[in-house]
């Protein structure tokens, strides 16, 4: 019977200004979710594109490894995205290697590395994109 | 003890009650959502969900979370204004839970775009304020003795289905991304398909079974025979739990590309562990 008078009491006077402020917090979450979902729906998509930018060239285990910064400037998503980078040397191809990105999610970055035995600070680096899984 | 002292100093106790509310919804919250928060399958739904399907997987956890308040809840609920602010803490919880582990996990980075970061957070906070909401029931209300104890002993049939939709939606979330589902299916041959029907059933029976016995005892409930059971509640609900499955399925993307045959089968596979939750929910919520 106790218990059943506290939740009564509570009820008329115990919800404090802070429960209410978290609810209303939880409100602006869910709609600003539900709106942002909303505009997304609308969206016309790019496909996806990549600018690969060469981020440092460090020594390591023997030869080189070149950093890689891959950002996607499209709208879809790229999965198991390959790379190919050539290591030129006027006009010739000296060495070639290649990197496997699991996913490049749509306007984001993700980071690589791509291992030369030459070292690239060298000759000139040329990395493309080679192909992608569309998920 | 702590009951009559509520009366008394109502104003403090109430945000003291509403502060461990509160911790007790981000425990359960985190407890409930764990399993998924650690699933990269999971985190892949941020940018590989269509905003489409993010969107009603985000509107369906509202009918459900306000269901589940009126039931249960973290705290004692009265009013439907009541429900609501529970529903919205919830979400809030929920949210703000799945932020931080996603972001103390690594998986929230700063190079990914806000579509990614927000897609990823918002997939797993619909699971993760379900798991706040079932606080009260599982991590136990102590002193707080609401309306939500007799509502459930009293739920009507439309009632029992309600949660056992909740539990299958529930306890299907934490496996619907994963790869296994489809491997499963692929793995199983029409024998073993039939035979996980039966298994499905059983289980789902002998739990209804036992929740019935307990509402009987309780006197909650008239006696019925078995064969009723199991046609009015174990029959329909694994209808619903397979309903369920298929939702969880699609929107995870999981039956992309699948002829009939292999989806209703990875629609089987599921039901498992959905069946389970389905009919568990009543027992244990």
């Amino acid at each position: 019977m106790a218990t059943k008078k506290s939740t009564s009491a509570r009820r008329h006077h115990d919800i404090p200004v802070w429960e209410w402020l978290v609810a209303a917090v939880g409100a602006l979450l869910l709609i600003a979710v539900v709106a942002f979902t909303i505009y997304r729906i609308g969206e016309t998509r790019d496909p996806a594109a990549f600018t690969i930018a060469v981020e440092s060239v460090v020594e390591a285990g023997g030869g080189y490894l070149a950093n890689l910064r891959i950002t996607n400037t499209g709208d879809e998503t790229a999965a198991a995205l390959t790379l190919e980078g050539k290591l030129m040397q006027g006009g010739e191809e000296v060495e070639t290697s290649t990197a496997t990105l699991t996913y490049v999610p749509a306007k984001s970055t993700r980071n690589a590395a791509m291992v030369f035995t030459k070292d690239p600070r060298t000759m000139k680096l040329e990395v493309r994109p080679t192909g992608f899984e569309k998920p | 003890m702590a009951s009559n002292s509520s009366i008394s100093h109502a104003g403090h106790t109430g945000t003291a009650v509403f502060v461990v509310d509160l911790a007790r919804a981000y425990g359960s919250a985190i407890l409930f959502s764990f399993p998924i928060l650690m699933t990269m399958e999971m985190w892949w739904q941020g940018f590989s969900m269509s905003a489409a399907r993010l969107l009603i997987f985000t509107l369906v956890a509202i009918p459900l979370l306000l269901g589940l308040s009126y039931f249960d809840g973290f705290e004692g609920t009265f009013t439907i204004l009541d429900d609501v602010r529970e529903t919205l803490i919830a979400y809030f919880a929920g949210f703000t839970a799945s932020a931080s582990l996603l972001y103390l996990f690594g998986v929230l980075k700063s190079e990914m775009s806000w579509d990614e970061r927000i897609g990823k957070i918002a997939v797993q906070a619909v699971t993760a304020s379900l798991g706040a909401m079932f606080a009260q029931s599982l991590l136990g209300g102590g002193d707080i003795e609401d309306n939500s104890a007799e509502r459930k002993r009293s739920a009507s049939y439309l009632g029992q289905l309600f949660l056992t939709v909740v539990g299958a939606l529930f306890l299907s979330m934490s496996v619907a991304p994963t790869e296994e589902m489809v491997l499963i299916a692929f793995q199983m041959n029409q024998w073993h398909t039939l035979g996980l029907i039966v298994v499905t059933l059983f289980v789902m029976h002998a739990f209804i079974n036992a929740a019935e016995r307990k509402a009987e005892e309780e006197g909650d409930a008239v006696e019925t025979s078995q064969i009723s059971l199991f046609a009015r509640y174990t029959v329909v609900g694994y209808a619903v739990v397979l309903a369920i499955s298929y939702y969880a399925l699609w929107t995870f993307g999981s039956l992309e590309g699948m002829a009939f045959p292999e989806q209703l089968e990875a629609v089987i596979v599921l039901g498992f562990p959905a069946g389970l939750g389905g009919s568990a929910s009543r027992l244990i919520l």
